[in-house]
């Protein structure tokens, strides 16, 4: 909003200050100044009012502002206005069927002016504030609006039905499918929740919104019906978000007017309308206000204000003299430790003691809060879960260090790109920013799968990277309506509308199996939890199917491992994998025992295998770790060598094994190792087929 | 006469000797089981017990000077395998042998920063969901249907009633109804939605929110956290300015400005000669949002701050579009 650094002089004893100097007052005061311009002899400022002050959206409301900050006061004066002829009850009856939606409504006739371009002082104003001149009737309600915050509108008068010689205004709710052509040229089509103003055959004005073209002042205009209201903010809000219209009108009506400001601005146009366009002002203000809206009566504790802020006690009569300046009056003496105040209904933001308690801080100013640390250090009673939080900063350091980059993409999607993922149930948006964004994530891969693309794009030739993020699930069959749910410091999330689920993906480019396979078994040791490595058994339809692996975290799947289908051509090369976190983390983290060192040597055994081609080294293992006669002194077994080839009978191969046996209590003997080894050798033989190498 | 022979011979094989393979072939050749000397000594049962005794000791004295000889070269030869290495060097300007090394992405080290020194505070790291219920996105926070505040965050539908939360403020209301106890104090790292998009917003972003409520917890509480962490992660000379402004859920409200960390105050081109930066907002936990989570107010307050994790990264890295975060360009990402 613009504000004109002369008008503001005029409405206020301000010191001498420059612009600058005024603009920080205002912007440490809560008001914020984006802009200082020059225009003309005059120089505005270009304030960001945030929604809670509809009061300071006017030259008025700057400026009383400004008196209490600087400790001066404002030099309003009262309108005056000269009336003649027959009173305005003579002509216009007012109904207001929606009482709710219009507490206040009032009108003033203006008859005989001279519709003529603005004198010069006007023209200026307006153009200075942004505002584009007109005519002189339609600039004075625009530079009234400036002025005092208080939205009008001017009808031509003779455009409205007058059958028995009577205007009768109703304010009413639009009928469904109603039609009015705003002055904008454009055929409104209105809904019940509408609230219109209306004639005894019409609509003639979109309440609070914008009038209607067929009633507009032009050049011919003789009378005028000029109109000052107070609108329910909401309803406002409403309608003029639905038709994509906000006004300057509406944007003050949908933050709320001064109920009780209606008249004097009435007054105050209608006296400049006549002063600059001549004519007659109808003896009286048509005004239907049947539930006088009286200002609030608020108490402040100093004692609680002095608590909450930091800063000490303020006297009483200091509090008394700042809220003054704003218009908030002492209201005698409340309880002995409160003062009360009577809170004017401009400031429809202050409701309560804690409004008073910030007033009184903005005033004082946030600078005079002294900056400490006094909170309680221990925290008591239960404590959070972080588990998950520690096991995802874990894994982003391994992988990083581990030659990975993290990735972070959007959580919505193209629905195809996610279906490649075997994605059901999608979510998706109701107003997207493009059918590209618009289904959130199942998977983390449509992501990494466009960044390696993109960087392969730029000529690089090798890249690993990953992402730690949510995917969604479809609905949570568990969601509740959030007022009934019961939450606990293990699950903040039981009434989520969605299963949301961390995972934590990667990809590297070009693919080495056992490399990443052999980085996932390190990340997994350094959680102490212990996986199985299977083949691919979950039908995941992106994944070379004899290329991949599940990974299982005991009975659980846990994740996936392998190469991309050759349907994904170029990044078929790729090898990928996924985590579950959520299901991981509950198996990390263990708490330490240590074992003692063992005190005797161990024995290790070389085995060299030839099995049939199809038979898998995992089997193998399988098989010497489940090994009864073995396993009480069996500490290891590793695969050392797979050999196809020379030497070979073609369909075989030969794998090498590594065993290392250990006896806790004692020195192994040869002959304690001898014999159980040789029918590990038969085992291998009945459950394999495995033959020793010769 | 063979002796003298021979005690020139080995005396020349052991000045010439070069290695210790040499080396022992010589040993062998004259002391070993069939070596020359060896052979001489077998032979001397032969001889007259006079010529004997003449030959024992001539014989004697050159095995003892061979095995002196044996000695000496062992030690030449040693100092000279020695220098040999020593004389090997390497270029020490080729290239390492890295193991390949990858990165956090800079937001998340931005995050992780903060929520450490949080974390010294004892502020614990929490998470909530990120399709939320109207209730706690807006309702709880004091922001009911067709408040104008409601325009400021512009909100993404999953269907009526739930949005992709437009904050990380929602996590307060789950925090406070889960614990319903006081002290407490969180801190929540986590995505943000808002329907936009330019080169300064991003359709989604990162948040931090830090939630501090107990008794008597005051706005000079607030002052003073917000003062060590602009301190500890900006600059040690760091100041903050608090200025009132607006949030549904906090009042007082502020906005808050740090001292230009590029020209301390002075006014540079990072701060467009203003000498402020203005970083997160924050506020005193209103009332009625206590309330709605079952917390007396009269008893406790709090704080609550809310920062963007793109703009404290954006400051803190210089830079000046924010959609180089979600590219994903190792170019970028490899800078970290």
């Amino acid at each position: 909003m613009h504000i004109s650094i002369q008008t503001l002089r005029s409405l206020v004893d301000l010191p001498d200050l420059s612009p600058q100097e005024l603009a920080d007052k205002l912007t440490l005061g809560g008001l914020e100044v984006e802009a200082i311009q020059a225009f003309e002899d005059d120089t505005i400022l270009e304030l960001k009012i945030t929604p809670n002050r509809p009061d300071a959206l006017s030259h008025m409301g700057i400026a009383r502002e400004l008196a209490a900050i600087c400790h001066t006061r404002t030099t309003f004066l009262a309108p005056s206005i000269k009336e003649l002829g027959g009173s305005i009850h003579d002509l216009v009856q007012i109904s207001v069927v929606s009482k709710e939606a219009c507490p206040r409504y009032a009108c003033r006739v203006v008859e005989g002016v001279q519709i003529a371009p603005s004198p010069d002082w006007l023209h200026k104003k307006l153009l200075s504030l942004g505002l584009k001149p007109i005519n002189n009737i339609v600039d004075v309600t625009n530079w009234v609006l400036f002025e005092r915050g208080q939205p009008l509108h001017a009808f031509d008068l003779d455009t409205l039905a007058k059958p028995k010689g009577r205007i009768a205004l109703k304010i009413r709710s639009a009928s469904a499918g109603e039609k009015l052509l705003t002055l904008d040229g454009k055929e409104r089509s209105l809904l019940e929740t509408d609230l219109v103003i209306a004639d005894e055959d019409k609509a003639i004005a979109l309440a609070g919104v914008m009038g209607g073209k067929i009633t507009e002042v032009s050049n011919s205009t003789q009378n005028i019906l000029l109109e000052s209201a107070y609108f329910e903010p909401r309803g406002i809000r409403k309608t003029a978000k639905r038709l994509g219209l906000s006004t300057d009108a509406s944007y003050r009506f949908e933050r709320g007017t001064d109920p009780n400001g209606v008249i004097a601005a009435l007054d105050r146009a209608a006296s400049l309308i006549q002063e600059i366009a001549g004519g007659r002002i109808r003896r009286d203000a048509a005004d239907v206000y049947p539930k006088v809206i009286e200002p609030l009566e608020i108490s402040l504790r100093p004692h609680r204000l002095a608590q909450f802020s930091g800063l000490p006690e303020v006297e009483p009569a200091e509090l008394r003299t700042r809220f003054l300046a704003l218009g908030i009056e002492t209201s005698g003496r409340a309880a002995h430790d409160a003062l009360k105040f009577r809170v004017p209904t401009f400031r429809p933001d202050i409701t309560d003691e804690i409004d008073l308690i910030e007033e009184a801080m903005r005033l004082i100013g946030f600078d005079q809060v002294p900056a400490r640390i006094g909170f309680r250090k221990s925290l008591d009673g239960k404590s959070l879960d972080v588990s998950l939080d520690k096991l995802e900063r874990h894994m982003k350091t391994f992988l990083s260090q581990a030659g990975f980059f993290e990735a972070i993409n959007y959580s919505f999607g193209s629905p195809t790109e996610l279906e490649l993922f075997k994605a059901t149930d999608l979510l998706t948006l109701q107003n997207p920013l493009g059918e590209e964004y618009s289904a959130m994530r199942q998977s983390l891969f449509p992501g990494l799968l466009n960044n390696l693309r993109h960087n392969l794009r730029q000529q690089v030739q090798k890249l690993s990277l990953f992402e730690a993020g949510v995917v969604f699930w479809g609905k949570n069959p568990a969601g509740q309506k959030p007022e009934m749910a019961n939450l606990t410091a293990h699950n903040m999330a039981a009434d989520a509308y969605a299963q949301e689920k961390l995972f934590l993906a990667g990809v590297s480019y070009p693919g080495d199996f056992f490399a990443l396979k052999g980085i996932l078994e390190s990340l997994f040791d350094s959680l102490k939890v212990s996986v199985d490595f299977k083949p691919l058994s979950l039908q995941l339809s992106f994944l070379h199917p004899s290329q991949s692996a599940n990974i299982w975290l005991q009975d659980a799947p846990l994740g996936f491992l392998g190469f991309l289908h050759p349907d994904f051509k170029e990044e078929a090369s790729a090898c990928v994998f996924a985590l579950d976190l959520d299901l991981l983390k509950s198996h990390c983290f263990k708490p330490i025992q240590v074992k003692p060192l063992p005190k005797f040597p161990g024995i290790q055994r070389d085995l060299a295998l030839v099995v049939d081609e199809k038979v898998l080294a995992g089997d193998i293992l399988g098989v010497i770790r489940n090994f009864k006669t073995l396993k009480p002194i069996l500490e290891d077994a590793k695969i050392f060598d797979v050999y196809q080839g020379k030497g070979i009978e073609p369909g075989k191969k030969s794998i090498a094994v590594s065993i290392y046996l250990r006896d806790l209590e004692k020195t192994l003997t040869e002959e304690q190792v001898n014999l159980p080894v040789e029918s590990l050798k038969q085992e291998l033989n009945t459950k394999l087929g495995a033959v020793l190498r010769v | 006469m063979q002796l003298k022979r021979l005690r020139k011979e080995a005396q020349s094989g052991f000045s010439q000797c070069k290695s210790s393979e040499q080396l022992e072939a010589l040993r062998v050749g004259l002391l070993g089981k069939k070596g020359k000397l060896s052979e001489i000594l077998k032979q001397m049962g032969t001889l007259e017990p006079e010529e004997r005794k003449k030959v024992g000791q001539e014989a004697n004295a050159l095995k003892q000077d061979i095995e002196a000889w044996i000695e000496e070269s062992r030690v030449r030869l040693g100092q000279s395998t020695k220098n040999k290495i020593l004389g090997q060097s390497l270029d020490i300007t080729l290239p390492g042998k890295k193991p390949a090394l990858g990165a956090i992405h800079p937001l998340t080290q931005t995050a992780y920063e903060i929520l450490d020194i949080l974390g010294d505070m004892g502020f614990e790291s929490v998470r909530g969901p990120e399709i939320e219920h109207d209730f706690y996105n807006f309702e709880a926070l004091n922001i009911p249907p067709e408040h104008p505040a409601r325009e400021m965050q512009d909100t993404f539908y999953v269907a009526p009633e739930v949005v992709l939360r437009t904050q990380t403020s929602p996590v307060q209301i789950r925090a406070m109804m889960a614990l319903q106890e006081v002290p407490l104090r969180v801190a929540c790292f986590g995505k943000v939605y808002r329907h936009d998009q330019d080169a300064t917003h991003s359709p989604m972003f990162h948040q931090i929110e830090v939630l501090c409520i107990d008794q008597d917890v005051s706005f000079a509480d607030l002052k003073g956290t917000l003062t060590l962490l602009a301190r500890k992660l900006f600059s040690e000379k760091a100041r903050v300015r608090l200025r009132p402004s607006f949030f549904p859920f906090t009042e007082p409200s502020a906005e808050v400005d740090m001292s230009c960390f590029g020209c301390d105050g002075a006014g540079c081109r990072l701060c467009k000669n203003t000498g402020w930066i203005e970083i997160l907002g924050c506020g005193m936990v209103h009332p009625s949002v206590l309330k709605v989570a079952g917390i007396d107010s009269e008893k406790n307050s709090g704080f609550a701050i809310g920062m963007g994790v793109e703009r404290m990264a954006m400051l803190r890295y210089g830079v000046s579009d924010i959609r180089l975060f979600f590219e994903n360009d190792i170019r970028f990402l490899g800078q970290f």
